[in-house]
């Protein structure tokens, strides 16, 4: 308080306007705590590790139990002063649930992410500082509906590297792309390339760039937006979401009828035999 | 699991997919999956308040670096790999052209110095290792390459070798028989009045018709 009013004094401001001022600066700062549940494999495991090393503004925490930390993580978030929480909620040891939510009192959305190639992959030849500030880029199909212009407020700011982030680097490296097909969100992160291709050296000045892929790749399908923070009134259904719970009983079914479809195949046949007895042959008994 | 596994091998989980997004369009086309809801919910209203409370109004864009693309993307089939991942390309290829001039012109560095060294988030050994595999898919292309050459010089060099052997043949053979020829006509030579120089023999033929020769 003695700075406050210290900066009062030798700058003729007033009180309320130095907080404000301090406010505005802090909501710009974005900061994400990172939580996974118990029971991801190995390669959501690593999905996590990539993307905690590209923002550097991400703040990874333990393994919360599955079902009763929910509520706990808007706590955890706090004490932790961020602002944002991504978690990775793990099911049956298959399926990777992942939920995006503003601490306090903000929307949080849930998806399924499927697809998942880690940056480990050896195709992806792609590299890039650690904690470089990224380019986003967005399709325009997230301008045409208003769920899908929210998530793509949410993803700017959980994905974005705030402007003087603590361990963040100057540069901009490399670019995320969002893009929405077939109802998805499809994840890709590129790193840039000012070199010329031949060469090796820079590249003509408003030459075109190239991209190369880093890594990782994954493909968000959105299921539920709710208002509150994991949890609260739901503001928005996907029509077109199957549940990976319903996709393996529908594959089930689909080989059980198979043998079913048999099993009445043979009672069909054997009850077309009982009915329709072989005539009895008159040449029969010739040569006993 | 150690993390020495974590270079799985990517044609093996390639396949696992492949199989998953096979049976799933086979449960699909079935009609076995239960079917969309018929009215989700959808609070537009809801959503577009919640937007506006959000969003960072106010805020200079270089601290966001978003860029939307101009036009919606168009994939026709998403199974089509190589046309989904050019459309992604494109659409970052294009964002970081519009991004470089923004971010430039806000007075910000975009590209990074050649003598910039800092901490990458693939380690040095990693990017060793894509090296190896890049270099060894592209001695393996080639391997392949020399070895097809050499098949087709070998195919080929043979067929030279046949045909030179064939036409040495021939040529024994021609001679043999010139040489019969001439034995013949000397034995009924004197009296068919044949010519002395025996020109007509082998008309085509040089040796046949050298003046020293009387038919010996």
């Amino acid at each position: 308080m003695a700075t406050l009013y210290k900066t009062a004094q030798t700058e003729f401001k007033d009180v309320d306007d130095i907080l404000e001022e301090r406010e505005q600066r802090s909501s710009i700062k974005q900061r994400v705590l990172m939580v996974a549940s118990r029971g991801v494999t190995y390669r959501q495991r690593h999905l996590m590790t990539d993307l905690e090393a590209l923002m550097p503004h991400a703040k990874k925490e333990s393994k919360v139990e599955a079902k009763q930390e929910m509520g706990v993580l808007n706590e955890l978030a706090e004490i932790h002063n961020c602002n944002n929480v991504f978690y990775m909620e793990a099911r049956k040891h298959q399926d990777l649930y992942l939920w995006i939510s503003r601490a306090p009192s903000g929307p949080s959305v849930k998806f399924l992410v499927q697809n998942i190639h880690t940056m480990d992959e050896l195709k992806m030849t792609g590299n890039c500082l650690k904690g470089s500030r990224s380019v986003l880029s967005f399709d325009a199909t997230f301008d045409g509906e208003p769920y899908l212009q929210l998530l793509k407020e949410i993803l700017t700011q959980t994905f974005g590297v705030p402007k003087g982030a603590r361990r963040s680097k100057p540069f901009f490296d490399h670019v995320y792309t969002f893009s929405v097909v077939d109802g998805r969100i499809w994840f890709r992160n590129y790193q840039i390339v000012e070199k010329d291709a031949e060469t090796g050296g820079d590249m003509a000045k408003n030459a075109k760039p190239t991209l190369v892929e880093i890594g990782p790749r994954f493909v968000l399908n959105p299921i539920r937006i709710f208002e509150g923070s994991f949890g609260g009134p739901t503001l928005y259904e996907n029509p077109r979401y199957v549940s990976p719970n319903a996709v393996r009983a529908a594959i089930r079914a689909q080989k059980s009828a198979k043998y079913a479809n048999r099993v009445a195949d043979i009672a069909e046949h054997e009850a077309n035999v009982q009915a329709n007895p072989l005539p009895v042959d008159p040449l029969k008994d010739v040569f006993d | 699991m150690s993390d020495a596994e974590h270079e799985y091998d990517e044609s093996m989980m390639m396949m696992d997919e492949d199989e998953e997004t096979a049976l799933e369009i086979a449960a699909l086309q079935q009609d076995l999956l239960p079917k969309p809801k018929k009215s989700p919910i959808y609070r537009k209203e809801g959503l577009s308040a919640l937007l506006d409370e959000i969003s960072q109004k106010g805020l200079e864009w270089i601290q966001r670096c978003d860029i939307t693309s101009p036009a919606p993307i168009v994939v026709t089939k998403t199974e089509d790999d190589l046309e989904r991942e050019l459309q992604f390309y494109q659409q970052g290829l294009e964002a970081v052209m519009q991004a470089r001039q923004k971010i430039q012109k806000a007075g910000v560095p975009f590209t990074r110095p050649d003598d910039y060294f800092a901490e990458m988030v693939k380690t040095d050994a990693h990017m060793a290792k894509i090296r190896q595999r890049l270099l060894s898919e592209r001695k393996g292309i080639e391997n392949a390459e020399e070895a097809k050459k050499q098949r087709e010089l070998r195919k080929y060099g043979k067929k030279i070798q046949q045909e030179k052997l064939k036409g040495r043949e021939d040529q024994k053979k021609a001679a043999l028989d010139k040489v019969a020829t001439i034995k013949k006509r000397l034995r009924s030579g004197d009296l068919g009045g044949a010519d002395d120089f025996e020109i007509d023999v082998d008309s085509d033929d040089g040796a046949g018709s050298r003046p020293g020769k009387k038919g010996r």
